[in-house]
């Protein structure tokens, strides 16, 4: 079954695809599904009518017990019934009457002398109804014993109860009941067999027409898809209702007339009723099948568009409510909430008074969901508090979830998450702009040297040339002199720019700190003895590893080193310090002022602090700033220390452990 | 000596062309000029160039293409000039067959040198025989058993101990040794605090067999970890 369908669906897919007609089926056919309707009333009628002679067969034992058992049985009826009249005809004394009666019928009774003993022809018979000439066995074939009445006649020698004994003319000669009922108890038990296998066969064609019926419903030749039958537009339940009322009726109508004698008026009636319902049954599950393949089939229902219509009602009201609370002010609305849960409780409370015990249980389901709602509550407000501290910390990147938020939870969450997509937009736009900073730095320091080239080259040639006039050659050493610095200040541009946008590329390796700072000092040891510098490193006892870049480590050392050289009181005392603690490792630079330091510490490290303030001819201050960039490329921290005139700073990194 | 060394500038500059030619305005040399990459290849390949100082930014044909050109016609040694100054372009140059690189605006004092380092190594030394006890790295030879150091030819004057840290690092080039593993191989003593007296050391060294000392070409600075001798070329 499974499988012709799925073929059948298959051709109207092919059908309605390929050809636009779809190809014609049986079951498309109005005709014939009209001869399988009336397959199935036939059916229906043929099954319910073997089924009862089965039934009624299976009863009488039909199936087990031999004929000859069967009809002894049958007979004891039509046995009593003959004895009745017999025995009343004996009991007036009419006994030729009684004879008569017995000649019409196909039955002689004797009343046995002995109580259980039979003898044919026997004198002890005391009375017989059939005449003793006649060939003996003819009513032996079938007799049936019974209990004759009490006999008052005092001249008979029968008085008391008598053992009488039916016989029966196993042909039947006599028109008589009996004959006619063992008539039809004769075909019914001829038939017994062909009944059982009529109702197989119904059976088996009443399922193959009901379920070619319900198939095919609904299918029309010609016609795509599915088509809707004439009641299908009507309200599903409606129909069923009606349905369901007609049989109600119809087997009230079939009760009441039970009281009454069946006429052949009546059972017409009952059978064209029963049968018109059956088949509007039929229909009606035809339909119920259409409605299915349609799909949606709740839909044109009453109940769903009663259902329907309430919940939009429902969700009507929920929404304007909704909205005039978003409009009270959120004190209103705990308010509010509070009142209507201490309601709830009064009401409790007052339940509980007057003895509904069980009141404890629903106050107790109220608490519960307070608490599941304050626990979801206090998951929603731990998510905000975790978003907010992300974005405070500086992940602009992190969103909050805001699945399973509602009303002003959401607002606030969406809020905080536009505040991030803002930052990061910022963020992105501010290192977009840097980068092309860099760029264009890099790009114009490199047209500038080329210029710059040929200034410093000229200047050198000036002064180089023997000249008789001093001012020539000292306007040459300033021009010297500032085309170098001019040099220098391009050069710090370019590396304060690259290392402030990070586009500065960083190899990190195991560096060892003490060894970079000895080789630093060294760089610089006769520089400041020139100077009268005398430098003190200290913590140099053992190995500390840093992961670093060494040629930016070096430059961090050489940029600071640098500014010591230039700005620090000469003869005076530099000091190195290193040391390790709590996993970083500090390297303090300390020495005293030449200058008086009148910017703070926080301007000393920003590119181009120096301003106005304090400008000297050397250096152009991009070397604190260059230097700070470097060390925080490296996961390090730059601190700058002003105390009086000693100077400090203070860089650290964390120690690579091994 | 060699009687004269042909030398091509090219640069679209004209001024730091001229610039160049006062700068190595020396009898030894006879001066070639090139405005673009093309000429330069034109002149390498027409005339019996020595050495070429070329820059990088030029129009018709830049100096990395020239470079190119240049090495499938000759083994002429090349100094590029550029003002690009990243670690990236430097090592363009040399990866495309480039000898030296000095970056704009440059020293004329440390051009000549650099000139004159590449014209020995080119025409004299190039062919050098090795003798025993002489250690060579590039342009620095050490004599062992004459105790006596040149570079580019030119005798150099060194105190003891640096001459000692020379021949230990010569010995072992490319090997890094740190500050501490040197003092003990010097002093043959554990340096206690000391180990800047070798940085001190090398940095003297560096000054005197180096043309730039804060740009090394031999004795290199690996900071953080020690000092080693480039690897002879």
């Amino acid at each position: 079954m499974e499988e012709k369908e799925t073929l059948y669906e298959e051709a109207v897919d092919a059908g309605s695809s390929v050809n636009k007609k779809p190809k014609s089926t049986l079951g498309g056919s109005a005709f014939v599904k009209f001869l399988v309707f009336i397959l199935l009333i036939v059916t229906v009628v043929t099954g319910s009518a073997s089924f009862v002679a089965s039934f009624y067969a299976a009863d009488k034992d039909m199936y087990t017990t031999s004929y000859h058992d069967l009809l002894c049985r049958e007979l004891g009826e039509d046995a009593d019934m003959i004895m009745d009249v017999v025995s009343s005809f004996l009991n007036r004394g009419e006994y030729d009457s009684a004879v008569a009666y017995l000649r019409t019928i196909n039955a002689e009774v004797a009343i046995l002398a002995e109580e259980d003993k039979y003898v044919p022809n026997d004198s002890r018979f005391l009375w017989q109804s059939y005449d003793k000439t006649a060939p003996t066995g003819f009513y032996s074939t079938i007799y049936i014993d019974r209990v004759a009445l009490w006999v008052h006649d005092p001249a008979m020698p029968m008085s008391g109860y008598k053992l009488a004994r039916v016989f029966f003319d196993p042909e039947f000669v006599q028109n008589d009941s009996t004959r006619e009922h063992i008539y039809y108890f004769r075909l019914l038990y001829e038939y017994r067999y062909v009944s059982l296998a009529v109702l197989a066969v119904s059976i088996v064609l009443f399922l193959f027409s009901f379920i070619f019926l319900l198939r095919s419903a609904g299918h029309r030749n010609g016609r795509a898809g599915i088509v809707p039958s004439l009641v299908t537009g009507l309200p599903f339940d409606v129909v069923t209702c009606g349905l369901i009322v007609g049989w109600i009726a119809c087997i009230a109508v079939i009760d009441e007339l039970d009281h009454m004698l069946y006429g052949v008026a009546e059972m017409a009636l009952i059978i064209a009723a029963l049968l018109g319902f059956g088949i509007l049954s039929m229909l009606y599950l035809m339909d119920l099948a259409i409605r299915i393949k349609l799909g949606k089939w709740w839909r044109n229902t009453l109940i769903y568009k009663f259902c329907k219509w309430l919940s939009d009602r429902t969700k009507a009201i929920i929404g304007s409510a909704a909205e005039m609370a978003k409009n009270l002010p959120d004190l209103l609305i705990v308010i509010g909430l509070l009142a209507i849960v201490a309601l709830v409780e009064l009401f409790c409370i007052m339940a509980i008074e007057s003895g509904m015990e069980f009141m404890y249980a629903f106050w107790m389901v109220v608490k519960l969901v307070e608490l599941l709602e304050v626990m979801y509550l206090v998951r929603l407000w731990s998510r905000l508090k975790k978003g907010a501290k992300e974005l405070a910390s500086g992940n602009e990147n992190y969103r909050i979830d805001t699945n399973g938020m509602y009303l002003d939870i959401k607002a606030h969450a969406q809020h905080l998450n536009s505040i991030g997509a803002g930052i990061t937009k910022a963020v992105e736009a501010r290192m977009k702009s840097e980068r092309m900073k860099t760029e264009l730095i890099t790009n114009v320091s490199h047209d500038i040297k080329t210029p710059l080239t040929s200034i410093i080259n000229y200047a050198d040639l000036i002064n180089q040339e023997p000249t008789d006039n001093p001012k020539i050659t000292e306007y040459a050493e300033v021009l010297e002199r500032q085309s170098k610095r001019m040099k220098k200040l391009l050069e710090d541009l370019l590396e304060a720019s690259k290392a402030t946008t990070g586009t500065l590329e960083i190899e990190k390796v195991p560096c060892e700190v003490d060894v970079l700072l000895v080789q630093a000092v060294g760089e610089y040891q006769q520089r400041m003895e020139e100077k009268g510098l005398d430098l003190h490193v200290n913590g140099l006892t053992e190995s500390v590893k840093v992961l670093g870049d060494g040629r930016r480590l070096w430059r961090i050392f050489d940029n600071l080193l640098n500014n010591i050289y230039k700005y620090a009181q000469e003869n005076s005392r530099v000091y190195l310090n290193l040391e390790k603690k709590d996993g970083q490792v500090f390297i303090t630079f300390r020495n005293m002022s030449k200058y008086m330091l009148e910017t703070s510490a926080e301007e000393l490290a920003e590119r181009f602090a120096r301003g106005d303030k304090s400008r000297h001819e050397e250096g152009n201050g991009l070397g604190l700033s260059i230097a700070k960039n470097l060390t925080e490329l490296q996961n390090g921290t730059f601190d700058i220390v002003l105390d009086g005139d000693l100077f400090k700073v203070v860089v650290s990194f964390p120690v690579l452990n091994e | 000596m060699h009687d004269l060394y042909n030398i091509l500038i090219c640069d679209d500059e004209k001024d730091i062309v001229n610039a160049l030619k006062i700068y190595l305005n020396d009898s030894n040399y006879k001066l070639y000029t090139a405005y673009n990459g093309l000429q330069a290849v034109e002149l390498v390949r027409n005339e019996d160039i020595h050495l070429v100082l070329m820059d990088i930014m030029m129009p018709e044909m830049d100096g990395i293409e020239a470079m190119v050109k240049i090495r499938e016609i000759s083994n002429v040694p090349v100094i590029l000039l550029t003002a690009k100054s990243e670690d990236s372009d430097k090592i363009l140059g040399l990866t495309v067959g480039a000898d030296d690189y000095i970056t704009k605006p440059f020293n004329p004092i440390e051009v000549s040198a650099r000139v004159k380092s590449q014209l020995r190594r080119y025409m004299l030394l190039g062919s050098g025989i090795m003798q025993d006890g002489v250690l060579k790295c590039g342009a620095i030879e050490l004599d062992d058993r004459q105790k006596k150091v040149t570079v580019d030819g030119e005798e150099i004057s060194l105190t003891p101990t640096e001459y000692d840290i020379l021949k230990l690092l010569m010995q072992n080039q490319g090997q890094v040794f740190s500050p501490k593993q040197i003092y003990v191989k010097i002093w043959n003593d554990q340096p206690y605090g000391s180990e800047n007296t070798v940085a001190v050391h090398i940095r003297h060294l560096r000054e005197k067999v180096e043309i730039n000392p804060a740009e090394p070409r031999y004795l290199k600075v690996v900071w953080g970890q020690g000092y080693k001798m480039e690897k002879g070329r």
